[in-house]
């Protein structure tokens, strides 16, 4: 566990460098992600975590510091080829990546990841259906049009796509959004099978439910910076930190916080719906011993 | 490339050139690159060049903004001076290598075009920096609209010129993302020949023509709930108003043209 996948140093990113709208996205980043985790980044809306993640994938180069991904040291010197052979470890799920889709097909389009990676065709279908059944679609919709497909399908093919490249480093940039519950629910799930499979899985998202229930480990940016690395227990239990980068507590927090405030009290904070069920029984358990 | 600094986006300081008419702005933009065939001589060049200078001081708007307008162009610019060098005859023959010669009227006029190709496109730059895409619609509909006595649908135009300036800046965001995804699907788009990078461009066409299809759509949908109808008439929210430092500008230009007319005899 010790070596870390991704290591951030003193990176810093400017968008339109140099011109009258110069935008300082990110500023002074340090921070390890580890080998095997699940790691979240959260963050307002335009903190910088899109970013940050196109940073590791070498989508962007830092103007100042390097990032460490694997064997690779990305500055903002690196050069083409390197770059190329970065994306064979990386896989990055952009915000919406059903708009990525173009074959004829369902099977075609997750190909065609594997087939740039130089696979030959029997390969790469293989790899397509390896990534295909991950997804849970079903076969049947293999050679439809990947147009014909409903938005939570065209979502799960667009995963399958960034899957079949079998990465080491799986990015997914808020991945869930404008999904319905249970589609949400099964994504995540996605990401954290891969994790428990070994691989790095980097997440961001909007939802502190999510975080709290998945993640083993939360970097935070505000504004283009990095003010928090940690557990998500150490995170929410700083209600302070949070409000000023503006986020909120898991809704189980909150509650638990609100019910702190009248006088109760928890061992533990609880994170998810099912922490929070289960302090309340030892809560009122102890009540009843009293009476 | 990046869509942000788009070749001319306005950039909103609020000058004084932002608070003009747009079709003061419009027929002062069209009338100076007419001008700026007038100038045959240092002088009127000069002033040409002065009075742009003042019109990049009024705008408040960086020299740098301007500059990256003509930085991609820079090129085209160059290569038709450089022809204009080498083939023009007259004056005197300063050198000469098989058919290229190179004349003292050859000089003179290529330095003259590099000022003249300069000048349209910073005063264009000037009108774009300064004037927002909706209000510039909105003055191309107002100043054409003695067409719709012809049966031009001259606001339907307007409407459609409005949007697509509109949807520029997000096309071109729209490409950055879809080519990044790609590349980090592994394509690598500046391998192989013409051919094989033509075909590289599908992955990148498709969804493109997708997304905008469906925008349209989208887009169509929204103005029809909200009453769009072609070719009804419809009023604006912001009316274009002729202010008194319109007709100041106007009278700048009037004198600009006479000085122009008279330092040419000279
Ligand atoms: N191509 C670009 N050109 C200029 N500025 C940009 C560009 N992309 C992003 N920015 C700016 O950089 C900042 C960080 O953007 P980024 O996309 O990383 O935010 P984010 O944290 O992913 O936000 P969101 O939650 O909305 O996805 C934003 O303020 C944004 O306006
Ligand atoms: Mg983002």
């Amino acid at each position: 566990m010790a070596q870390p996948a991704v290591v951030f140093k003193k990176v810093a990113y400017t968008y339109n460098a140099q011109t009258a709208f110069s935008f300082k996205a990110l500023q002074d980043i340090s921070a390890e992600i580890e080998k095997g985790s699940l790691t979240a980044i959260i963050g307002h809306t335009g903190s910088g975590k899109s970013t940050l993640t196109k940073l590791v994938d070498g989508l962007l180069l830092p103007d100042h510091g390097s990032i460490q991904v694997g064997n690779f040291n990305l500055t903002h010197e690196s050069g083409h080829d390197e770059l190329l052979k970065l994306h064979r470890e990386v896989g990055y799920v952009f915000q919406f990546p059903e708009k990525q889709l173009f074959s004829d097909t369902v099977l075609q389009d997750v190909e065609f990841g594997p087939l740039n990676l130089g696979k030959s065709a029997k390969e790469a279908k293989q790899m397509a259906l390896v990534a295909l059944d991950t997804i849970h679609l079903p076969a049947d919709l293999y050679d439809h049009s990947p147009f014909e497909l409903s938005g939570g399908q065209m979502r799960r093919v667009a995963i399958a796509g960034v899957l079949a490249m079998q990465p080491q480093i799986l990015i997914m940039d808020e991945p869930t959004a404008g999904l319905d519950p249970q589609g949400q629910t099964e994504i995540l799930e996605l990401a954290h099978s891969l994790h428990e499979q070994g691989t790095t899985v980097i997440l961001v998202s909007h939802q502190m439910d999510q975080v709290a229930r998945y993640a083993d480990t939360v970097l935070v940016l505000n504004h283009g910076q990095l003010v928090f690395t940690g557990t998500p227990r150490n995170l929410f239990s700083q209600l302070q930190l949070l409000k000023q980068a503006e986020l909120e507590p898991p809704l189980a927090t909150a509650f638990a916080q609100s019910m702190a405030d009248q006088g109760w009290h928890f061992d533990h904070l609880p994170l998810t719906v099912t922490d929070l069920g289960n302090e309340l029984v030892k809560q009122l358990q102890k009540e009843g011993q009293h009476e | 490339m990046n869509s942000k600094v788009f070749f001319g986006l306005y950039v909103p300081t609020n000058s004084i050139l932002h608070r003009l008419d747009p079709r003061m702005k419009i027929i002062a933009c069209f009338w100076y690159v007419v001008i700026v065939f007038l100038a045959n001589n240092v002088l009127t060049n000069v002033l040409l060049g002065l009075f742009l200078l003042f019109l990049i001081w009024l705008s408040k708007v960086s020299l740098k903004m301007y500059w990256q307008g003509i930085k991609p162009l820079m090129w085209v610019i160059l290569l038709t001076a450089a022809v204009q060098l080498f083939f023009s005859t007259g004056g005197q023959p300063i050198w000469q290598w098989h058919f290229l010669n190179i004349t003292s009227l050859g000089i003179i006029q290529s330095i003259y075009l590099i000022f003249r190709f300069a000048f349209i496109i910073t005063i264009s730059t000037v009108l774009t920096v300064t004037t927002t895409t909706l209000q510039l619609a909105a003055g191309i509909e107002s100043l054409l609209k003695p067409l719709s006595y012809l049966k031009v649908p001259v606001s339907q135009l307007a409407m459609m010129l409005s949007i697509a300036l509109r949807f520029i800046p997000t096309i071109m965001d729209e490409i950055q993302t879809i080519m990044d995804a790609q590349r980090a699907r592994g394509m690598d788009f500046s391998a192989g020949n013409l051919f094989q990078r033509a075909k590289r461009l599908v992955p990148v066409m498709i969804p493109l023509f997708v997304s905008s299809f469906k925008r349209a759509d989208d887009l169509a949908l929204a103005m029809e709930a909200r009453g769009y109808q072609p070719g009804a008439p419809r009023t604006a929210y912001r009316q274009l108003r002729w202010h008194m430092n319109d007709n100041w500008a106007f009278l700048t230009y009037v004198v600009l043209t006479v000085a122009l007319i008279v330092l040419r005899q000279i």
